[in-house]
């Protein structure tokens, strides 16, 4: 009855996203709609190791970042096939999470882990602006080749337009919310879980904490390659901003603000902050103070993210009104 | 037959020796209990058994083989499980989900293709899983708490939970820490049941008690730690009347 139930939450907010583009026409607002898609997917692999592991990560845009230079360096300075440097950047982000994930992961936990994390992210960054040969520096890197792919119909279509982005995101979305759900219910996200919750009852019932916490870390390094690979292809140029910590903290943010350990909570954490800076467009140099208040504000009072206290909201009013009616 | 077999077992804290040359052979299928007064070295025993601390010297053999070198994950999958001291639980999952979790390294085999191709029989096995763990709930009584919190559980059903999954990881030696400690009398009744039950199953128990009431009543085999060294083994019996054991506890009459 409950899976009936969110399997058909799905398909309506699978069908509504759907026709979002049909009725907006305006080119930015799309624009702004891909974005959000995008960092969607990456704010959801932030919450594996937020929300799932329970640890702190400051350096996630190092995966992103890599998996973006990744693909932009293959595709233009060794006109490499864009799908080929599609998959590239998102092994390469996971090899090196993994390398990340088997040296980190040993012993730091919590706010250690937080700290390593930082150094690794300031480091990439370092060597992202001064390997000017490869990375062209803070200049960055421009005219990334768009994505093609193959359309019933249609033929070969280019994804060089936001409209066709968006459907294309919007797909990569879909696929990243069945990876997450077969994994949060595999063993294997069991386990995880089972370590966040309690890691030395976890090992006296003979589960490694270092074994599954690298796979986990590394699945969330190989989902934020996707991110950054399909943002390089996205945007057509990056530069190491994407290696910054900017990014990160604004993810940090998404995460926290739409809801830890929810499907849905990135998402609606990273339209909020796609979309809440351009609606006060209007109101000029106060805009981003009143951002603040606002993001300040949803936090005082909604502590655990925007979609869970929302949830809990929904359930209480559903049990007063069902006593009521009693 | 020995399971298990502790030899010139020592661990030393800066200097603080905790444990001294202790020698315990616990057979297949008994109930062996650990005794002493606080600080005597029982729970470091625990914690050196089950890999959680490494012995400064000494040697631990499971079924001959030596433990003293694995990680504690290891040593549960070889098939000692132990419980805490201080209840500790998954609080935040329910009573299924902290049982399921239990069976963990009996349903994990394959590792990487297990959860890559987990979503082909997921229905299947998450079945299978349910049954087996409400079937565990039901041995120990606790069937009507099976979606209730684990942070929700009043003490007494939290040690049975925490006893629950470690029956879950299928032990072959169950290490019970204090499981008595806080509860009332009728609660240590039913946990004495209990653990004649898991007996009857074939699990050897070592169980670490303060409670005298339930230490005579269901131990086959007692021995007595005092200041990290061993002082007494023996038959219930024996311990009952041994004069060292009695002064020990409860101090030298003056003459």
């Amino acid at each position: 009855m409950l899976k009936k139930n969110r399997t058909y939450k799905i398909v309506v907010l699978t069908i509504c996203a759907g026709l979002l583009p049909v009725v907006i026409q305006d080119a930015f607002i799309r624009y702004l709609m891909v974005s959000v898609l995008i960092f969607s997917i990456f704010g959801l692999s932030l919450d594996v190791i937020l929300g799932r592991m329970g640890q702190f990560s400051f350096g996630h845009q190092v995966f992103f970042g890599l998996g973006a230079y990744t693909t932009a360096i293959l595709t233009t300075k060794l006109s490499m096939p864009v799908w080929l440097s599609f998959f590239a950047g998102i092994l390469f982000a996971s090899i090196f999470g993994l390398i990340v994930g088997l040296v980190a992961l040993k012993r730091a936990r919590g706010f250690f882990l937080g700290i390593i994390t930082l150094g690794i992210g300031k480091i990439t960054w370092m060597i992202a602006i001064k390997w000017r040969a490869v990375t062209n520096s803070t200049e960055g890197l421009a005219f990334i080749p768009p994505l093609k792919i193959w359309v019933p119909f249609l033929g070969i279509v280019e994804l060089n337009q936001e409209i066709t982005f968006y459907y294309f995101a919007l797909a990569v979305l879909l696929f990243t919310f069945f990876l997450l759900s077969v994994w949060s219910k595999s063993g294997h996200g069991r386990a995880v879980i089972a370590i966040r919750e309690n890691e030395e009852l976890a090992q006296s019932v003979g589960i490694s904490p270092y074994k599954y916490y690298v796979g986990a870390f590394t699945f969330a390094c190989a989902l934020a390659g996707l991110a950054g690979v399909m943002f390089a292809h996205f945007m057509g140029s990056m530069g190491p901003d994407s290696l910054s910590m900017y990014y990160m903290i604004w993810m940090l943010a998404v995460v926290i603000l739409g809801g830890r350990n929810t499907f849905i909570g990135p998402i609606v954490g990273a339209a909020i902050f796609v979309f809440l800076p351009q609606l006060l467009v209007g109101i000029g140099e106060w805009r981003m103070v009143i951002v603040g208040v606002i993001l300040l504000l949803c936090i005082l009072l909604m502590r655990d993210g925007i979609v869970p206290s929302l949830s809990l909201l929904v359930t209480k009013m559903r049990n007063c009104l069902s006593k009521s009616g009693h | 037959m020995v399971i298990l077999e502790t030899k010139d077992l020592t661990k030393e804290f800066l200097g603080l020796k905790a444990l001294t040359g202790v020698n315990l052979k616990i057979n297949r299928g008994e109930i062996f209990g650990l005794i002493g007064p606080n600080g005597s070295g029982k729970t470091t025993c625990f914690n050196l058994i089950t890999g959680f601390l490494k012995p400064t010297s000494g040697n631990i053999l499971f079924e001959e083989n030596s433990i003293k070198a694995l990680q504690p994950f290891e040593i549960a999958k070889k098939g000692i499980v132990r419980t805490f001291q201080l209840v500790s639980l998954f609080p935040n999952l329910s009573c299924e989900e902290n049982v399921i979790i239990g069976m963990h390294s009996k349903v994990m085999k394959s590792g990487l293709g297990e959860t890559l191709f987990w979503w082909k029989r997921r229905d299947t096995k998450l079945v299978a899983l349910r049954t087996k763990a409400r079937e565990i709930l039901v041995f120990m009584g606790m069937e009507s708490l099976l979606n209730m919190p684990a942070k929700n559980l009043p003490l007494g059903d939290e040690r049975r939970l925490a006893v629950a999954i470690a029956l879950a990881a299928d032990p072959k030696v169950l290490l019970l820490d204090e499981p008595a400690a806080g509860m009332s009398p009728r609660e240590c009744a039913q946990l004495v049941r209990l653990i004649r039950d898991i007996q009857k199953k074939g699990i050897t128990v070592l169980i670490v008690e303060h409670n005298m009431r339930v230490v005579m009543e269901i131990c086959n085999r007692i021995a007595v730690l005092s200041y990290g060294k061993k002082i007494a083994e023996g038959l219930p019996k024996e311990i009952a009347d041994n004069k060292q054991v009695i002064s020990v506890y409860l101090g030298e009459s003056k003459k």
